[in-house]
């Protein structure tokens, strides 16, 4: 079902477990993606050990799409430094529909377009609630 | 190839939410058949191999949804989906 690109999601605490726990409680058959916690306290060093074996982990030879709970931040400051060295996209700013879709993908993609479709999944899943409800004011 | 269309009064007590929009595209992806849904008072049909389609209906309990299915299988995934959709309650 999913793509062969392996996904690992880097954020402040455990924001991408808690991620990765709705994700299972939507979809139990969801493929088992990767977090990384970061604590901003803890030794660089170990911080980018940490994502060094999730990443390692999650290659399949295809790539990793990294996500990243907002662009600017350690944990997505931390992932750019691996851009040089692995086969490695990072998109920043996740949201749950990003993780549902990459779930559900019925087709792969490679690592490049994979990265820019779900950029665009995730921008295009943020709404005004009541636009979408029927009835409700346009 | 056959084609299928029925009409099912959601039950759940929540509404079609996350966890029941993720078994039922879980389920719709088990049939050959393609499978859509539509509100009743909307013409507006979604894929049901998508969460998030299914979500974007905003469907409550008793809200009428068109279930349709295109293909060998048609007959039986609407049967098995449209029982999915009429469950009293939201699964454990």
């Amino acid at each position: 079902m999913s793509s062969k690109v392996g996904v690992v999601i880097v954020t402040h605490y455990r924001l991408g477990e808690e991620f990765l726990q709705a994700l299972q409680l939507i979809l139990p058959e969801a493929p088992a993606f990767a977090a990384v916690a970061v604590d901003p306290n803890q030794p660089v060093e170990q911080i980018r050990q940490a994502i060094a074996d999730k990443l390692a982990a999650a290659e399949n030879g295809e790539g990793v799409l990294v996500l990243t709970d907002m662009f600017g931040g350690t944990p997505s400051n931390m992932s750019l430094s691996f851009l040089d060295e692995h086969h490695v996209e990072i998109v920043t700013g996740i949201n749950l529909p990003m993780l549902v879709k990459l779930a559900t993908l019925s087709e792969d993609k490679p690592l490049e377009e994979l990265a820019t479709f779900i950029k665009e999944y995730g921008q295009r899943n943020i709404s005004v609630a009541s636009e979408l409800l029927p009835g409700a004011k346009a | 190839m056959s084609a299928l269309e029925e009409s099912f009064i959601v039950q759940g007590e929540l509404g079609l939410h996350a966890r029941p929009a993720g078994r039922f595209v879980n389920l719709a992806g088990r049939f050959e058949s393609e499978i859509s849904v539509s509100r009743e008072d909307n013409e507006e049909w979604v894929s049901g191999r998508s969460v998030l389609s299914i979500l974007s209906l905003a469907a409550s309990q008793g809200t009428i949804l068109k279930l349709r299915a295109e293909g060998p299988d048609a007959e039986e995934a609407v049967r098995a989906l449209g029982t999915l959709l009429t469950e009293p309650r939201a699964p454990a």
